[in-house]
């Protein structure tokens, strides 16, 4: 087995490390997109007062 | 403006100030910060793994005060609180075990060894995955989210167990932070330092925007209950 520099081992850790934070930023960004469009989808179907009513609640439930 | 779209601290940091911050880390942990004698530049891993080691202690202590107030308090906030900083602590977790995997085979020439740092690390881990799992099926159902709560007490309790554990058990795990200070030379020390305040900033960044995220999945979910025929 070829023996590996430790400039290669440096390169192979930050190449990991870098990969699961980008996984993860990415992961976290298309769900915050996700979310953002559903809800703003179900909001702007909630044009009614009574729509505007059950926002409100549920805004309060989600934000105690 | 609705209170799940108001911007939380880590959201008001701006993403190219985390980005520059994190990068300059690494200028200074791969061109300032002197080679190590005996590892080489293989030892410049450290840089990240030490600072997201440390960024993962600060979230779990954020997990463990969130926790404890939400169970005093009933407050969803902190169960929120400490969802988020969890997930951000695991991401972090992560990021030290896979590097200081790496580090080890360079070094020790072994992926993985039972040393105790590394075992209390991979225990900790997995009690804050189990956390995650509980915490990330409790919406709306009070009982799991006190569930998580307690999980998540008794895993933040295990970070000093973590940081103790190469001084009460005998181990392979270098010691570059004591009570007493930084094992290392000067620059080593500052590109270190700069390390951790990088990584902190990361921390911030990402934990208010997975709690805006949260956030808004919570109402999402309110709502379609609200309008449920």
């Amino acid at each position: 087995v070829a023996r590996w520099s430790p400039l290669a081992w440096m390169f192979l850790g930050y190449s990991l490390m870098w990969l699961v934070i980008v996984l993860y930023v990415g992961n976290l960004h298309r769900r915050q997109a996700v979310v953002q469009r559903e809800l703003q989808a179900l909001r702007a179907s909630l044009g009614s007062e009574e729509g505007e009513g059950a926002r409100a609640e549920a805004e309060r439930a989600s934000t105690r | 403006v609705d209170a799940a779209d108001r911007p939380t601290l880590g959201e008001r940091i701006p993403d190219w100030l985390v980005w520059l911050a994190v990068v300059a880390s690494m200028y200074l942990g791969f061109l300032y910060a002197p080679p190590e004698a005996t590892m080489g530049d293989a030892q410049r891993i450290m840089y990240f793994h030490v600072a997201a080691a440390w960024n993962a202690f600060l979230a779990f202590g954020v997990v463990l005060v969130a926790s404890v107030q939400y169970l005093r308090t009933g407050r969803p906030g902190w169960s929120r609180l400490a969802y988020a900083s969890a997930e951000v602590g695991v991401l972090f977790t992560t990021v030290t075990i896979v590097g200081g995997s790496v580090w080890a085979r360079a070094v020790w020439n072994t992926w993985w060894t039972w040393d105790p740092r590394l075992t209390t690390t991979l225990i900790l881990w997995f009690i804050f995955l189990g956390f995650l799992v509980v915490r990330g099926t409790a919406e709306g159902d009070v009982g799991r989210q006190r569930l998580a709560a307690v999980i998540g007490i008794v895993g933040a309790c295990v970070v000093p167990i973590v940081y103790m554990s190469d001084q009460w058990w005998v181990g392979l795990h270098p010691t570059v932070i004591t009570l007493s200070g930084f094992q290392m030379p000067g620059r080593m020390v500052v590109a270190l330092v700069y390390s951790f305040f990088a990584f902190t900033l990361f921390y911030l960044w990402l934990l208010g925007r997975r709690l805006r995220t949260i956030a808004q999945a919570e109402e999402l979910a309110a709502l379609r209950e609200r309008l449920r025929p």
